[in-house]
């Protein structure tokens, strides 16, 4: 049953897996929202209703916006995120990324309180990333409809693709490939996103009412091929395999 | 108690216009020192008057060792870890001789701070997998071995 969610990730360049540590997942959203809680001054109660109404604390999109940016600071603080993400995750990601592992150093959390102006444009992450690395988007909280994120799989995005390179200033033509063939995805907390960072991906505003807190980070083998962006100052070592470190004290020593 | 006293290496870009992808401008030397006066206060330290200088992709002198005696550098401090690069590589060498004469390497731009042997080691296999991979990534060798790839 691991082996599932692979096709369908080699075919469309997506697939969405449960936990295989729900534990672990709970105690990284716990670390969180007690994170959150703490930068807004307020108490803690029931973790869901915390995060799903982490809008009533902001009064406007500059505010929301710095909150962002603090959280996204003070979760790494003794904690490392992406390691975490790894663990609660491990059955799967090892199967795409392999045993040695460079993890994003500072993940991105996206906070989309409902009705703000500013969802995330429509993009893909490569190039400038690797083709070789896989994204994991992990919602806090149940993350459907406008709340979510919607992605072009791989043959829509080869076909956006296609059309914007055939006629770069028609972009009728290319909104009309992103509405025909753009999928909105429910993600459930307790699951995550996995996908190919070459697939065209945004959001749009949420009007659902209730806050849209998600994570987003990125995992790569150590020896597969480099994007663009520094890995010094995006990623570090997660895991290497016995094996590599003795290649690597080998080729140290002797060569 | 007395400051931790920091060497400082700046880097020389090649060019001061458009350095890298998204980058306007580089940073001038002095601009870079009071980044890392800013950077050593930060971390309880002080930066030393002198400091060292690399040329983009060339890489730092040897001498650098020569002057973390003579000024009794306790830290490194880089502005960049492409201080450290010539071509392709990381001077993983160098990296390395830095590390024994001083137990403590910072570098601004990666945000990094090397201040135990574990945390080293660790940097240093980062170092040498990205030479190994930036070395085959870059070869007419594995762009015959893409090109010729057969999915089926």
């Amino acid at each position: 049953m691991i082996d599932a969610p692979f096709e369908q990730f080699e075919q469309r360049g997506f697939c969405i897996v449960p936990a295989s540590s729900a534990t672990t997942l709970d105690a990284l959203r716990m670390h969180i929202r007690d994170v959150a809680v703490r930068l807004i001054g307020a108490p803690a109660g029931d973790v869901d209703v915390d995060l799903n109404t982490l809008h009533d604390h902001f009064s406007s999109s500059d505010e929301s916006a710095k909150f962002r940016l603090d959280l996204t600071k003070a979760m790494l603080e003794g904690k490392d995120i992406s390691a975490e993400v790894f663990a609660a995750f491990g059955d799967y990601l090892p199967k795409l990324v392999g045993n040695d592992v460079l993890s994003q150093r500072v993940p991105n959390v996206v906070f989309q309180p409902p009705g703000d102006p500013h969802p995330t444009e429509l993009h893909r992450d490569a190039p400038a990333n690797s083709p070789y690395e896989v994204v994991v988007w992990l919602p806090l909280v149940d993350c459907f409809g406008t709340k979510s994120m919607y992605l072009l799989d791989r043959d829509s995005s080869e076909e956006a693709l296609s059309t914007y390179r055939r006629n770069p200033d028609d972009r009728g033509a290319f909104q009309a490939v992103l509405g025909q063939r753009s999928v909105q995805l429910s993600v459930p907390y307790g699951s995550a996103l996995f996908f190919w960072p070459a697939l065209f991906h945004g959001s749009v505003v949420n009007t659902e009412g209730e806050s849209r807190i998600s994570l987003n980070t990125r995992f790569k083998n150590l020896f597969a091929p480099l994007g663009m962006k520094d890995p010094f100052r995006y990623f570090s070592i997660l895991h290497t395999s016995p094996l590599t470190r003795m290649g690597m004290q080998f080729e140290r020593e002797e060569t | 108690m007395s400051k931790r006293r920091y060497l400082g290496v700046t880097l020389t870009y090649a060019s001061m216009i458009n350095p890298e992808p998204g980058i306007k401008r580089a940073p001038t030397a002095a601009e870079q020192v009071r980044a890392l006066a800013n950077a050593a206060t930060r971390h309880g330290g002080v930066l030393l008057e002198r400091v060292a200088t690399a040329r983009q992709n060339e890489g730092l002198d040897e001498d650098v060792l020569q002057l973390i005696l003579s000024v009794g550098a306790e830290a490194i401090i880089l502005f960049t870890l492409d201080a450290l690069r010539r071509g392709y590589r990381i001077d993983a060498g160098l990296l390395t001789k830095m590390w024994e004469e001083t137990g403590r390497i910072d570098l601004l731009i990666e945000d990094v701070r090397l201040t135990d042997e574990a945390s080293f080691r660790n940097y240093l296999a980062m170092v040498g997998a990205m030479n190994e991979v930036r070395e085959r990534d870059t070869s007419e060798g594995w762009h015959e071995v893409i090109t010729k790839w057969d999915n089926s």
